[in-house]
């Protein structure tokens, strides 16, 4: 298996130059420019942040309500009712999530998501602006099966997370060391398939539904 | 090689030809066509930094093929880092060795697998079913293609060639033993007893196999764009998650990958972004409640190192997003699968014989009208019909075109060099050519060259010679 590996990087060497190993110098200056990287070229907009994430989710056939962090529970519990749902869920992780006490008239299960969940309700470590896009990192309380498995996900976006570029987000999570983490799942809008007729249809592996209840006031 | 290259040739002419004559799929073909098209041009009319976006997605390809040796190592070293293995392949067997040799080791009964077009390319389901393995294709697209026993006809729509009849006859076929004896029409429908037939095969399933649109040198992850979930439940639910990849897919920083990001979706359907772009770097995390306990990436070379440094290298930019398939009107009449192999369209044109070897393959640089269109709307800017052209002139000089084709290029090139001669030998045929289309403004027939003049009209010539009216209007001045 190393003469594999020694074998291509060696057809490589060959091809590019003259067949030697990189110096250490030389990967120390790959390493440097991955540290020290940039943004690059960006889609420039003057859109309010939050308006343009709203209308670009919107655009992906999501839907969501701009709430107070005290309603969340009710928000819930009406959402799920208006789909004929109960008031229980699979619960994710955030600080909004974290710093709630849920009543005993809601069911919440801690746990990953299985082949009959109906409902999660994660937090977004960040939202983007640019498409409309929801971050979400996986960690001991942050099931990322809870993203695909569920029939209705909704999500709760705490407004001042709404950051313009894809790059912003990249920020906030090597900040938060969230990059060391096993999954980054990024989430614009409800699954999809285009793959009978290139026709969409909602639905195809994930979730039908996807709800953000974005809190003003945290 | 004279023999197989003859086959080679007549195998793909007759695959067009029967393409050409398959009524069902030129209605598919004709469904799609134009869809792919006007969104790419909607999502690039609205982003009005596009063209500067793709210039910084070629320079970032660039600078990693430049460094890939390098970039390879880095990319390893953080894999490791997380808690997973890297393995190496020098070609398509060594690959598929791999990848049996870890599902066996994890006593794997069931594999799902994400869309990965590597895994086409090395024919790896085969070699898990003969291992006792049920191999599930799980992106709705493929699992069409599995059920009608085919291969994807298009890179990114797998299915583009099925029309829906088609598919109520797959799923009313293998999903009535599973109890859905209702034969649903409705696409819906369809979409709907798919997503409940594969649901029980996500949760049941041991080893989990996807692509990666890029590896991310600092982060040591691999990024998966898709839109119906599939690829996430593969990649989260089993044991085990084996991550298969070409060498070349490599990025440096997340901030290359938010370039590559902006391109690859707009290019590919027209979206802005992909309903799932996700990034996953190792096993699952110790505290972590869920995810697979093992993570392997498959690195498969199978050509690719050899193409670095030469006039070709410029293809392994390529992030097949499919807008060059979805642009050329060749594609676009035949469908994927005349190709003959896993990669069509112009990317498939000049790829497949770069992989595979320039026998085999002969028709398909020749297969091109050399609009250029592919060019144009490559987001990594690969002059793709320029590399056709190369691939032409390659097979001439290698001598593998046919042998009457180059016997007229030589005997025109050495008139041609001769002006005197030429002009000579050229008037009378002109002239006649002018008589006979005179009326019509075209001629509808020339002997030789049927085939063409079979479509459209030979434009019929001046009653002179260019030459010569230069030199009748310089003796009357």
């Amino acid at each position: 298996m190393n003469r594999a590996r020694d074998q291509i990087l060696g057809t490589i060497r060959k091809s590019l130059a003259d067949g030697e190993p990189r110096t250490t110098a030389r990967l120390e200056e790959l390493r440097s420019r991955i540290q020290n990287s940039r943004p690059q070229v960006q889609p420039e907009f003057d859109d309010e942040l939050l308006a343009r994430f709203c209308q670009k989710h919107v655009a992906v056939h999501g839907t969501y309500e701009r709430i107070s962090a005290k309603d969340i529970e009710s928000a819930v519990v009406k959402h799920l009712a208006s789909i004929g749902l109960d008031a229980q869920w699979h619960l994710g992780s955030g600080p909004v999530l974290d710093a709630m006490q849920w009543t005993d008239k809601v069911f919440v299960y801690r746990k990953g998501a299985d082949r009959d969940t109906k409902a999660a309700l994660s937090e977004a470590v960040a939202a983007v602006a640019e498409t409309g896009t929801l971050v979400m990192c996986s960690g001991p309380t942050v099931p990322p099966s809870q993203n695909y498995l569920p029939d209705d996900h909704l999500v709760v976006v705490d407004r001042r997370r709404i950051v313009r570029h894809m790059e912003d987000a990249w920020a906030i999570l090597r900040e938060s060391g969230a990059t060391r983490g096993r999954a980054i799942n990024l989430i614009t809008g409800p699954s999809k398939t285009g793959d009978i007729e290139q026709t969409i249809q909602y639905g195809a592996h994930g979730p039908r539904r996807l709800h953000l209840l974005i809190v003003e006031d945290t | 090689m004279s023999v197989s290259t003859a086959s080679h040739r007549v195998e793909f002419q007759d695959r067009a030809k029967q393409a050409l004559q398959d009524v069902s799929l030129q209605r598919a073909l004709a469904k799609a066509r134009g869809g792919f098209v006007d969104h790419r041009q909607e999502a690039i009319d609205a982003l009005p930094e596009f063209d500067a976006i793709r210039d910084a997605a070629r320079d970032i390809k660039n600078h990693v093929l430049a460094n890939l040796d390098g970039y390879l190592e880095l990319y390893e070293q953080q894999v490791i880092e997380n808690g997973g293995q890297v393995h190496w392949a020098r070609d398509a067997e060594e690959a598929c060795q791999i990848i049996a040799g870890i599902c066996k080791e994890a006593q794997a009964k069931t594999v799902t697998k994400g869309k990965s077009m590597v895994s086409e390319e090395m024919h790896l389901n085969p070699v898990l079913e003969a291992a006792g393995m049920t191999v599930v294709e799980t992106d709705l697209g493929e699992y069409i293609v599995q059920l009608a026993g085919e291969t994807p006809s298009h890179i990114i729509a797998p299915a583009v060639h099925k029309t829906r009849e088609q598919i109520t006859d797959l799923f009313h076929e293998h999903h009535s033993p599973l109890g859905y004896t209702d034969r649903v029409t409705q696409r819906e429908a369809l979409v709907n007893e798919a997503r409940s037939v594969l649901r029980e095969r996500f949760v049941t399933a041991d080893v989990g196999i996807t692509g990666a649109n890029f590896l991310v040198a600092e982060t040591g992850a691999n990024v998966i764009v898709t839109n119906e979930g599939n690829g996430d439940l593969t990649s989260c639910l089993p044991r085990v998650h084996i991550v298969t990849a070409g060498i070349e897919k490599i990025v440096p920083s997340l901030d290359d990958l938010a370039v590559l990001l902006r391109v690859l979706a707009r290019s590919a359907t027209g979206q802005e972004f992909s309903a799932y772009t996700s990034l996953y770097s190792g096993p699952r995390r110790p505290g972590d409640m869920e995810g697979p306990e093992a993570y392997h990436v498959v690195l498969l070379d199978n050509g690719r190192s050899r193409l670095l440094g030469g006039q070709y290298q410029a293809m392994l930019r390529c992030i097949r997003c499919g807008a060059c398939l979805n642009h050329c009107p060749v594609y676009g009449s035949i469908g994927g699968h005349a190709y003959g192999w896993v990669y069509s369209g112009p990317m498939g044109s000049v790829l497949t014989p770069l992989l595979n070897g320039f026998d085999q393959s002969l028709d398909l640089p020749n297969a091109c009208t050399l609009n250029g269109r592919c060019k144009e709307v490559c987001p990594v800017r690969i002059p793709l019909s320029d590399l056709l052209l190369k691939h032409r002139v390659e097979q001439h000089e290698r001598r593998l075109s046919s042998g009457f084709g180059r016997f007229l290029l030589g005997a025109w090139a050495w008139l041609a060099c001769r002006p005197r001669l030429y002009q000579g030998v050229m008037a009378l045929p002109l002239r006649v050519m002018h008589m006979l289309g005179r009326r019509r403004g075209g001629l509808t027939w020339l002997p030789g060259v049927g085939g063409w003049t079979g479509s459209r009209d030979f434009p019929a010539p001046a009653r002179r010679s260019f030459m010569r009216q230069w030199q009748s209007r310089k003796v009357r001045s």
